[in-house]
């Protein structure tokens, strides 16, 4: 499975509109059998790891070792992350790590968004001259995942641009998982509901957070993220 | 005691921000006093209305008597209220309609009544008719809202035949909330992506024109705080319930 971009008529637009917000959408990004093949692809055969925040620790589970646990420990896991969720720190999602090594669909977005030609024009919109390459990471929200608010900026990292590449069709905003963007002092600023095979990408220093998804979501919310870095 | 909306020194700033995109934020909404009868009020108060859709019918129940209920019987309602919710309109929050307490003469005496007359003194509604430029406002009609955990408010536009509805109005009466809560109110746009997210917020009135696309985000299940409010439509024409 090839894995192939459109052409990006408004680039001076998403440029200014970058340079103005240090955030940006573009729409369509993907040729469009390239995209629905991908989300089936997502949805249907990935297996993902839960990443979450617990007692001060990043950890990780798969589904298998989440769903084998006695039903009172998996509370227990549960109530303890959103005890801390409550207090505005951690996250619980679904990812898989895209390497050279993955299968094919998923090397292949990761040779795509390390393509020339698609820096070249992550360059020219961010106006991040010096970008150089970008990783990637499958994500999976399922009912009650969220991701709460933080920056990308983190400090001994080279990440310049994160993106987000939405890849679940038919998306309600009600459902949540909205990619929320906020001020420093937490006044929402942007939100972004789910848009098939758009590609956001936004300045590392942008305060966000994936909301809550509602447990009458009718799926999971599927994107390829990462970042571009120096 | 007299309830009265507080100062505000940019109502023409406010004027024009509304005549620009359909919607504005007032902060420092209500004057000091009025705020904290209101609030605390509204704080302690007990007895509520679940309100949820079944069907196109609103329902409420008594929130105390469903706290009262065995487990099963709540993870049923529950399922009922999301199966709705996933394709369609739906939504599940608590609910005070003093509105029709005050015009029924339900409750004589009750501070509700009171918060009803002050929304309609001559003071607010002019407040109001001269933010919006809508001098046809004649009333509002208002309901108390709460939401907590799990609660949600799916997206409509509170267009209904006959209503008259100028614009709705959010008297936010949250004091503490963080945003990873959820809960906030999001205005979309024609492709139904979200031009404006406002979150609870302590005294500000998020005001909009109807009708308009809009939900209430789904409230985060490890959100500890609870959502306050008044939710109120300016309207024109006759009040129906004035006899």
């Amino acid at each position: 499975m090839t894995v192939l971009v459109n052409d990006i008529p408004n680039i001076e637009e998403l440029e200014n509109t970058f340079s103005q917000h240090g955030i940006v959408r573009i729409e369509h990004f993907l040729q469009q059998d390239s995209a629905e093949a991908l989300s089936v692809y997502l949805s249907s055969t990935v297996d993902f790891d839960n990443a979450f925040h617990l007692e001060g620790s990043n950890r990780q589970a798969s589904d298998k070792e989440i769903s084998e646990l006695q039903a009172e420990n998996r509370k227990q896991l549960y109530q303890a992350i959103y005890q801390d969720a409550a207090k505005g720190s951690g996250f619980l999602y679904g990812r898989n790590k895209i390497t050279t090594q993955s299968s094919v669909p998923l090397s292949n977005v990761l040779s795509l968004m390390n393509n020339e030609s698609v820096i070249s024009i992550i360059k020219q919109i961010t106006n991040k001259l010096t970008l150089t390459q970008a990783d990637a990471q499958a994500t999976r929200f399922r009912v009650g995942d969220f991701l709460t608010r933080h920056i990308d900026d983190v400090s001994g990292e080279t990440r310049q641009i994160a993106y987000v590449l939405g890849l679940s069709p038919f998306w309600h905003p009600d459902w949540g998982g909205l990619l929320q963007f906020f001020e420093k002092n937490g006044t929402p600023t942007k939100a972004w509901s789910p848009l098939f095979n758009s590609l956001t990408l936004f300045d590392v220093s942008q305060v966000h957070s994936v909301t809550s998804i509602a447990p009458f979501a009718g799926k999971s919310r599927y994107s390829i993220t990462g970042w571009y870095r120096n | 005691m007299n309830l009265t909306l507080a100062k505000q020194k940019n109502k023409k700033q406010l004027a024009k921000q509304f005549q620009e995109k359909g919607f504005v934020r007032v902060s420092n909404a209500l004057s000091k006093s009025t705020l904290k009868a209101i609030h605390d009020f509204i704080f302690n108060q007990e007895q509520w209305n679940l309100a949820f859709n079944l069907q196109g019918k609103h329902q409420d129940l008594n929130n105390l008597e469903v706290e009262g209920w065995p487990d099963n019987k709540k993870q049923e309602l529950k399922q009922i209220v999301f199966q709705q919710a996933s394709d369609g309109f739906q939504y599940l929050y608590e609910a005070i309609p003093i509105y029709d307490i005050f015009h029924n003469d339900l409750l004589p005496g009750h501070f509700f009544n009171d918060i009803v007359r002050f929304l309609n003194t001559r003071a607010t509604l002019d407040f109001f008719r001269e933010i919006l430029n809508a001098p046809d406002i004649t009333f509002m009609d208002a309901q108390i809202t709460r939401f907590s955990a799990g609660h949600f408010l799916n997206t409509h536009n509170d267009d209904v035949n006959d209503k008259n509805r100028i614009a709705a109005l959010v008297f936010n009466l949250t004091e503490h909330w963080r945003a990873d809560w959820g809960g906030a109110l999001h205005l979309l746009d024609e492709q139904q992506q979200i031009k404006q997210s406002f979150l609870p917020s302590f005294n500000e009135i998020n005001i909009f024109k109807v009708p308009l696309d809009h939900y209430v985000g789904y409230v985060s299940p490890f959100a500890t705080g609870k959502r306050l409010s008044i939710t109120c439509w300016l309207r024109s024409g006759k009040n129906p319930m004035v006899k």
